[in-house]
């Protein structure tokens, strides 16, 4: 019974911090709401920043299904403002954080963007986590002519309506499923095999991320022995891990998301019926949902754009600052380094450019190369979204191991956009 | 009881207005609220009215006759994509005309076909409530997973309205304040033609329904048709308040045909108080508003609090609260407060009973 | 071994999936079951009643959380959600007794609201999940059978017929249908309808505490977990429609069987669109109800 205890309390300690970090939702959320406030950050030694704050605006989910995510990346925008004004500020000015919630709603999200640029009169717009959140803050900040840095990886969302041309004012700061699947898949053909049962929620990201693998599949060898989604929130898994199992793939690759990855997962220790067959993926497997699944999942592989484990000047100050800054010890996941390295990259980009004025900052962006946790990373011109490193990494008892990186990987032109 | 002389809708709908000198009022305050607001309050106030018009299509279906619909959302959700899929695809002609045209006229297809399959196979009242919630989860799951529709992403990229008559006029809306005045302009026309509805001998007859079907039958009223008429007339405010939502906040989402959409509503109207029209619009507004000044709080609190509301207003307010201030000792208390030349404006006699 | 397209062809695998859909079956009846007696016997339409699962499920991680015995966390969800009810019953539900229309669906709207957000305040939204009471499994035909994924549908099976006894063989049943079928005659002859109001409530909601306290284990557990089960369970009232309890077994048996055999067959997305559609069909061939011969007049 020993096991069943330590999970217990894994489970109490994730518990104990989400209250945590709650009571600070409403603390911060009070004072990003009143312009009266002073910037997020207190500076400390060096150059002190002065003069009118540069205002970015942060949407994020801070309630509703998505509340553990959302406090992520909050708190890595956070982290983020207080380094900048620690450093100096940017232009010699002081950098302030406006969080709006959108409440894990995609009309939430326009919403509340088109309140941080009409009434705050915001500089920068950050955050989102869904694709549809995402995609619903594109119009709102194209319109206002303010540049928007949505975080989370997926589809391209920086083209102009209908795949047209490049929208200057968005930019992609996770990767695309064709960033990470295109190494990834000649690894899991070596290692498990050719035949491979593809399953994911029923979405347009993981369909599109199968839409690759497929491609790449017939091309390298491998064969599609069947492919399913099941709706988001689904509970009964039953059926679908009744059919694997009769299937008996060389490989489950999965892009089933969110917390049904994790009743997945658990679903099929619990049966015996993945005992045998391998399973691998990437957004199943993301570091937030460590706390359910890790232990369920040691020795699979995965990819992702960032890992704690990257080992850079950057990210060793990033890890042991946000370790502290919110007393954090579960494995950390890429959304709170990617909102963390967005304010690194206005800064860089509005240093450059000598301005916040949105088209010299644009044109200063573009093709412009920052040091951040994840690595060197590229401000792509043709297409806005970041050129980035991608790494393979194995779960393990106490987290995720670093075992390969694939180099810095380009996303192709607008291929996949999804701004219809 | 003198036989109604017959008069127009519209000079009805005018002394409806007129009688009610607190609709007056309001018309008022949205006139003049851009002078005191932020482009976003405008915003915020736009969206609100919006969704208060589907309050008022619960009040006609639900207040007025009785008939629970319990997805209003449906014909929202219906609007908003019928809208967006025309603007989106027609380029000759005017697509406005026609986008807001085939919105309602899809909304009034599947709302009354729905019910009058239901009503003619003499559904009970608790089916037809979970029929029509069904039908609205059928189109939000539905919706979800295509992928012409923008599947669980919605569709952005929502032409706005422009309303173009050779020589005539070309009133185009280019920001989003510029749907604030088009928005108050449809709420009120929405609202004087419920009103005219309402407040006609057709009126009377829904109320008839409400109270006792059978009764209302053996008078010789054709009850399915006038039950088919209430739900027609809601479907189209439904599906237009759906067709302007999409264009004002720039998505067509799955989640415009949820739930929460229906409870919302269905809280206002409670709230409110059901089968006044006004109440379900004030209470819209207050209680949006009022979320917006609440913002940094907690929404989830928010959103208890409203629910307790909305539970109380169940067992003790069955009119909600235009039905206390209609005839509660707070109306004589309030009216009383005012002074004695505003109180005769409003035609308030000493004790708070109105003067007609 | 097996074609590009897997199917379902070899004997183990098909009685898996009979297996699973009689599991739906079972456990979405014990769902419906509360939800049918305090519609067909009280005229109240509980759209709480998910939130009433939630709260067994919470119970049920609570239980096991503090080291007690998963076993003890099916009588204890049950005892809690039923005290719940007769609280609600008491300062809600009571007043609405008379009203002939849809009253209680309203209050018990705002109710399911309040339920949600306020385990969400207090025990956060983040999803949760609660260990397998019984781990393992065995092989059978050549197909792997999780213990738990066993012991689910025949404790739900035996609640079930539990409850069905209760209200046909016992004293207390004949009360409880005395009370429904003629209130006034039935305080005549001494019955406290009152009481059995309150009783046959807070047997419903108790119903739906110890399902969900039986299935937190094989999902997740979050505050909003009851809604996906609730719209189930009332497409299983609508089938039936108010007659004996009896029928809420043919509501279970339809869509539970339709929804587990679409998923299976196809597709589980189009399983969830389709279930619902095949239900407004039925209504409207059947209004009142697929199983309405059953039903006293």
């Amino acid at each position: 019974m020993q096991p069943i205890i330590s999970r217990r309390r894994f489970l109490a300690t994730t518990g104990g911090l989400a209250a945590l970090g709650s009571l600070g939702a409403l603390g911060l959320s009070a004072c990003g709401d009143d312009e009266e406030e002073g910037p997020a950050g207190t500076p400390a030694e060096g150059v002190a920043p002065s003069g009118e704050p540069i205002k970015i605006g942060g949407v994020f989910s801070l309630t509703g299904i998505f509340a553990l995510f959302g406090e992520l990346m909050r708190n890595g925008a956070i982290l983020g403002v207080e380094k900048i004004n620690e450093e100096g500020g940017v232009l010699g000015r002081p950098l302030e954080l406006l969080v709006e919630d959108d409440g894990s709603t995609s009309t939430g999200a326009a919403e509340r963007a088109r309140k941080l640029l009409l009434d705050d009169k915001v500089d920068f717009v950050m955050g989102t986590l869904t694709s549809a959140d995402s995609l619903a803050v594109v119009p709102v900040a194209t319109e206002a002519k303010k540049p928007f840095f949505y975080i989370l990886e997926g589809e391209s969302k920086t083209c102009n309506p209908g795949g047209e041309g490049l929208n200057p004012y968005v930019f992609g700061i996770g990767s695309t499923p064709h960033q990470y699947i295109t190494p990834f898949v000649p690894v899991l053909l070596e290692r498990y095999g050719t035949d491979w049962y593809l399953i994911g929620s029923d979405y347009v990201f993981p369909r599109s991320v199968h839409a690759i693998t497929k491609e790449l599949l017939a091309q390298q060898g491998g064969r599609v022995v069947a492919e399913e989604y099941v709706p988001l929130g689904t509970t009964d898994f039953g059926p679908l891990i009744d059919k694997i199992a009769a299937a008996q793939p060389d490989l489950v690759f999965t892009y089933i998301v969110g917390p049904d990855s994790i009743a997945f997962t658990l679903r099929g220790v619990e049966t015996g019926q993945l005992a045998d067959i391998p399973v691998s993926g990437s957004a199943h497997f993301r570091p937030v949902q460590w706390p359910g699944l890790g232990q369920a999942s040691i020795g699979t592989i995965l990819v992702d754009h960032y890992s704690q484990a990257v080992d850079n000047p950057e990210n060793n100050e990033f890890v042991a600052r946000f370790r502290e800054r919110f007393n954090f010890e579960l494995p950390i996941d890429a959304i709170a380094a990617d909102t963390y390295l967005t304010i690194q990259i206005i800064r860089a980009a509005a240093e450059q450019a000598g301005s916040i004025e949105p088209e010299a900052f644009i044109a200063a962006a573009e093709g412009l190369e920052v040091a951040t946790p994840k690595g060197l990373v590229l401000i792509d011109p043709e297409n806005h979204i970041l050129q980035q490193n991608i790494y393979l990494l194995e779960i393990t008892a106490d987290g995720y191991k670093f075992l390969e990186d694939f180099g810095r990987q380009v996303h192709p032109d607008q291929v996949d956009c999804s701004v219809t | 009881m003198q036989a109604a002389r017959p008069r127009s809708v519209l000079s009805r709908a005018l002394k409806g207005l007129w009688g009610s000198r607190w609709a007056v009022f309001g018309v008022i305050a949205l006139v003049v609220y851009p002078r005191f607001s932020s482009d976003f309050d405008q915003f915020v106030l736009a969206s609100a009215l919006t969704l208060a018009l589907l309050a008022v299509t619960v009040d006609l279906q639900w207040g007025y006759t009785g008939i629970l619909n319990l997805g209003p959302a449906a014909s929202f959700g219906i609007g908003a994509y019928a809208y967006t899929v025309t603007q989106r695809e027609i380029e000759s002609f005017d697509p406005t005309y026609v986008a807001f045209g085939l919105a309602a006229f899809f909304s009034v297809l599947i709302g009354v076909g729905v019910a009058y399959a239901a009503f003619r196979a003499g559904t009970i009242p608790i089916y037809f409530a979970l029929i029509t919630l069904g039908l609205a989860l059928v189109f939000e799951r539905w919706i979800s997973v295509n992928n012409d529709l923008g599947s669980i992403n919605g569709l952005i990229n929502i032409p706005r309205p422009d309303f173009h008559i050779p020589v005539l006029t070309d009133y185009r809306i280019t920001t989003v304040n510029d749907f604030y005045p088009f928005v108050v302009g449809v709420v009120v026309a929405c609202y004087l033609i419920s009103l005219a509805v309402t407040s006609s001998s057709f009126g009377r007859v829904l109320r008839a329904i409400k109270a006792d079907e059978e009764k209302a039958q053996t008078l010789g009223y054709n009850t399915l048709a006038h039950k088919l008429v209430i739900v027609g007339v809601a479907s189209a405010i439904g599906g237009l308040a759906g067709a302007i939502y999409a264009p004002l906040t720039g998505i067509a989402h799955p989640s415009l045909f949820g739930f929460l959409i229906s409870v919302q509503a269905f809280v206002w109207v409670a709230v409110g108080g059901q089968g006044t029209l006004i109440g379900p619009l004030v209470a819209g507004v207050i209680l949006t508003l009022a979320r917006e000044e609440l913002r940094g709080v907690s929404s989830d609190a928010y959103v208890m609090i409203i629910a307790a509301m909305f539970i109380l207003a169940v067992l003790f307010l069955p009119e909600g609260l235009a039905g206390l201030l209609a005839r509660g000792g707070a109306r004589v208390r309030l009216l009383n407060a005012l002074p004695l030349g505003l109180r005769e404006w409003l035609g308030v006699h000493e004790g708070g009973a109105l003067v007609r | 071994m097996l074609g590009d397209i897997v199917l379902a062809v070899d004997g183990g695998f098909v009685l898996k999936q009979s297996f699973n859909a009689v599991s739906a079956i079972a456990l979405l009846t014990l769902v419906a079951l509360g939800l049918y007696v305090a519609f067909a016997m009280l005229r109240v339409i509980n759209i709480a009643h998910g939130e009433f699962l939630m709260l067994g499920a919470y119970t049920q991680w609570a239980v096991t959380d503090h080291g007690f015995s998963p076993w003890f966390g099916l009588p204890a969800a049950a005892l809690a959600v039923g005290t719940f009810a007769v609280v609600v019953e008491r300062t809600v539900i009571r007043r609405l007794y008379l009203r002939e229309d849809l009253s209680t669906l309203l209050a018990t709207f705002g109710l399911s609201i309040i339920l949600q957000r306020g385990i969400g305040i207090w025990l956060g939204t983040e999803r949760r999940f609660v260990e397998v009471p019984v781990k393992g499994n065995f092989e059978f035909l050549g197909v792997s059978y999780g213990h738990y994924e066993v012991v689910v549908p025949v404790i739900a099976a035996g609640i079930v017929l539990a409850v069905l006894l209760l209200i046909m063989r016992t004293d207390f049943g004949i009360r409880v249908r005395a009370t429904i079928q003629n209130p006034e005659m039935a305080a005549a002859m001494g019955i406290n309808t009152d009481l059995m109001n309150m009783v046959t409530f807070a047997l419903g909601a108790a119903l739906a505490g110890v399902a969900g306290a039986l299935i937190v284990p094989t999902v997740t557990l979050s505050p909003v977990m009851g809604v996906e089960f609730v719209v189930r369970a009332f497409l299983v009232v609508i089938v039936a429609g108010a007659g004996t309890v009896f029928a809420a077994l043919g509501g279970g048996a339809v869509v539970g069987g339709w929804e587990s055999g679409f998923t299976s067959a196809f597709d589980a997305t189009y399983a969830q669109i389709s279930v619902l559609l095949l239900v407004i069909f039925l209504v409207l061939l059947r209004p009142r109800g697929l199983f309405e011969r059953f039903q006293r007049t």
